[in-house]
Formats: C-alpha cells, structure tokens, sequence
C-alpha cells in the first residue's frame, strides 16, 4: 500500500495556504462564471505552479468537485429541477467509471495522467469555442432550450403547477401532486420528477411554460456516465461536459434538468475515487481543504457576480489558457519540461 | 430537443429532494467550518504539518488542526453518500418504490466496494 507522508515547514504551509485558498476561489468563480468545473484549472495548477504529485493534485480536485456539487446540488434539488431517479440510474454507470478511473490512476505513471489530461483539456477547449460560437449565432435550439410540451403552456407557476399536476396525478395519484403544485405555487419549487419512471416535468420562468419530459435511449446515458465516471476518477473532473450532452442530446431529457441532474451526480461520481486515493493516502488535507473552501467561496461569488461579467469573452480567454496549459502537461509527460 | 410527451405519471413525493437538500447542505457546512477551524488551527499554532490521512486515520493526527482538516475532508466525501441514503429511505419508506430504492442500493454497494478495493489494493 503506498503511505503518503508530507512534511511541510510551517512558513511554507502558511505561505502555500492562502495562495491555494486563492487558486481555489479563482477556480470556483471562474467555474461558476463560464460554467465549466474547476478541474481543468485546479490539477494543471496544482501540477505545474505548485509542484505537488499529479495524483495528489487529482484527489484534491475531486474534493473540490463534491463541495461544488454538494453547495450547487443542494440548490437545484431543493428546486426540484434535479431528477433523482435518473442521476441514481445513470450512476450505476458512473460510479463503476469512477471507480475504474481512481485504480487505474494509482496504478499508471503519472506522467500518463497529464498525457492525457493534456488531451482532455484540448478537447475542453475546442467545445467551449464550439459552444460559444454557436451561443454567439443566437442559436437558442442548439443550446438546449426546450420547446413547450404538449398542452401544458400556463399564464403562472401557479396555474401551471396546478393544471400540469391535475393531469399528472390521475387516477390512482397520491397526495404528492397536492403538495407538489402548492411549493410550486409558492415559488418553493419549480419541478417534480415523475414516481416510477425516468421523466418528470419543470415549470420554465424564463419562458413561462411546463415542460414535460421522460428520458429515452438509457443505454447511451450509461455508456457516456462510465466514460465521464472514469476521466472523473483518472484527472480529477467533474465529468459534466459529458454527462449534460448525453443526457440532453442523446436521452431528450431538457438541459435545464440534465444540468441540474449533472451537478448532484458528479459529487458522486467523484467520492467513489476519491475512496481510492483516500485510503491510498493520496488526499492531503493541508492541500484540499484551502482548496475546497477556496471553490466553495468562489463559486458562491462567482453565481452572484455572473452578470457583470461576459460569459462568452472569458470563456475564448480560457480556452487559450486552457490550449497553452495542455501543451505544458504534455510537456511534462513527455519530460521535457518539470514542474 | 426534449421530446414532446403526453406523459404525465405520478409526481414524486416532493420531500425526498427536501431531504436531500438538506442533508446536502448540513454536510457542507459542516464539512467547511471544520476546514476553516482546521486552517485556523493549524496557522495559529505554526507546527510542522506532517501529515498521514490514510482513510479513518484522522483522528491519529498530530495536531489539533490536522485532524480537523482531515475529518472536515471526510465528512465532506461521506456528504454525498449521505444523500443517497436519505434517498434510499425516502423512496423506500414513504414512496414505497421498490424498483429505484434497489438502484440507490447499487450505487451504494458500488461505493462501498471503493472503500473496500482502495484498502485490498
């Protein structure tokens, strides 16, 4: 078993402290801001400025991925936009991945991991131009609104609350639907998911309709989740560049949903390597913990001040960043350069 | 594109996401002010951090702020897992959804078979 041991001098821990709590609040808020998780800021970081061992750099990324999740979770759930069953369904998938991804990455070299780290973040990249151009045509379709479901276009959450959930209970319905409709009235709530099934309804604000759904083409969902489980477990990512696309494009499901879904099940995906580099010892709180509070602080920051920034003119400069970054980790895997 | 569907099924009991938010959000901060306390502690008495944070070694820490950080860490891991059991519970207790109840059990298994391999390995 490999015991990690660090020994740090107190000037050093004090110094590196507040300057991981700032790479943690820099990652979180730009996260939060151009919507992307903080993984593919915080390992190279970690990596290349500070040193530590890529592993080590992993596990305190996916520390940070669950306090995401969790503080973003709790919103979306507490919303009711968040499907439970069909996060729980796909994490069978992911969780597997996940924990793929976590025994592989003890196993291999680490120069490996920024090798394909490397590749990944290319890839990040080269979606976050795609998806900024096709935001900046206007394309409203391309991303990801749904049109209105069937029937179901109301003048108020209330009314739509009530007249969708009137047809959704039916014959047989239970006493949910009542107190659904009423913490949707009451603007407690703004969706439900569907008892039995994989589908679930969310009244739109922004465009002041219920959309209904149910979730199509499972087997694509698992095999994108085992995928996004195992990058997860291997680098240290959230995973939801994967998981909303899938869900979205490939199972129907609306993307308001499917990121909501998304941020609950990647602080799953991630505890289930992060037991591996935890009882590995690969999870050093004197890295973790400044990073952890940095991301959660950030992302809060970040949520509050998205308006005044431009999504989109951040989101080109970080895929330059990100460009250049991969070309270091690829550097450094192939030793050419050290950290 | 969503597809258009007539189906309109039986909502869930709304509580379960309730309860997951709440624990959720009890898990975090809870999680975080321990991370705080531990940084506090650990700048304040500006000891060596040599650190061992094997799984459920926290508490052999050896210093005050080290073992708050690590078990700040852990529960902050566990926090998810908790949600999970508190959907497990809610969809077997109250929903009475066999079906999904079983799914959550997988994950869980799945999660515990982490913890197991992570200790064999």
């Amino acid at each position: 078993m490999v015991h990690v041991v660090a020994v740090v001098h107190p000037h050093v821990f004090t110094t590196t402290a507040v300057e991981l709590l700032g790479l943690g609040i820099f990652a979180g808020w730009l996260g939060a801001v151009v919507g992307i998780g903080g993984g593919v800021v915080i390992v190279p970081a970690l990596v290349l400025a500070f040193g530590f061992d890529t592993r080590a750099a992993v596990a305190s990324s996916l520390v940070a991925v669950v306090a995401t999740s969790a503080a973003s979770g709790s919103a979306y759930t507490g919303s009711g936009q968040t499907n439970m069953r069909l996060a729980l369904v796909l994490e069978i998938a992911t969780t597997v991945g996940g924990l793929a991804g976590g025994i592989v990455a003890v196993l291999i070299a680490p120069k490996v991991i920024d090798g394909v780290f490397g590749a990944v973040m290319l890839v990040t990249a080269a979606l976050m131009l795609r998806g900024r151009s096709e935001e900046g045509e206007g394309a409203e379709e391309a991303a990801g609104e749904p049109a209105p479901a069937t029937g179901a276009v109301a003048p108020s959450a209330a009314g739509a609350a009530s007249g969708g959930l009137a047809g959704a209970a039916g014959p047989g319905g239970h006493g949910a639907s009542d107190e659904a409709a009423a913490l949707v009235a009451s603007g407690e709530r703004t969706g439900w998911e569907e008892r039995g099934h994989l589908g679930g309804a969310y009244y739109d604000l922004g465009h002041g309709r219920l959309v209904v759904y149910r979730a199509v083409r499972l087997w694509i969902g698992w095999a994108v989740s085992f995928v996004a489980g195992l990058l997860s477990g291997l680098l240290g990512v959230g995973g939801g560049f994967l998981k909303v696309p899938a869900m979205h494009l490939g199972m129907k499901v609306p993307i308001k949903v499917a990121a909501a879904t998304s941020n609950f099940m990647i602080g799953v995906t991630a505890v289930a390597s992060l037991f591996v580099y935890f009882t590995r010892g690969y999870v050093l709180p004197f890295i973790a913990a400044p990073i952890a509070l940095g991301v959660a602080v950030g992302a809060y920051v970040g949520a509050k001040s998205s308006q005044h920034f431009s999504g989109r003119a951040l989101g080109r400069i970080l895929a330059v960043v990100l460009v250049f970054v991969a070309v270091q980790m690829a550097l450094k895997a192939l030793g050419i350069v050290s950290a | 594109m969503p597809e258009e569907t007539e189906h309109r099924g039986t909502p869930a009991d709304p509580r379960t996401n309730t309860v997951v938010k709440v624990v959720l959000r009890v898990g975090l901060t809870g999680s975080l002010l321990l991370l705080v306390a531990g940084l506090v502690a650990q700048l304040a008495t500006a000891r060596h951090v040599a650190v061992d944070v094997r799984m459920f070694h926290v508490f052999g820490a050896p210093s005050l702020g080290e073992a708050l950080m690590g078990l700040g860490v852990l529960i902050l891991t566990l926090t998810p897992v908790a949600g999970i059991l508190s959907v497990l519970g809610n969809w077997l207790l109250r929903e009475r959804d066999r079906g999904f109840s079983a799914v959550a059990a997988i994950v869980l298994v799945v999660l515990a078979a982490a913890v197991i391999v992570g200790f064999l390995g």
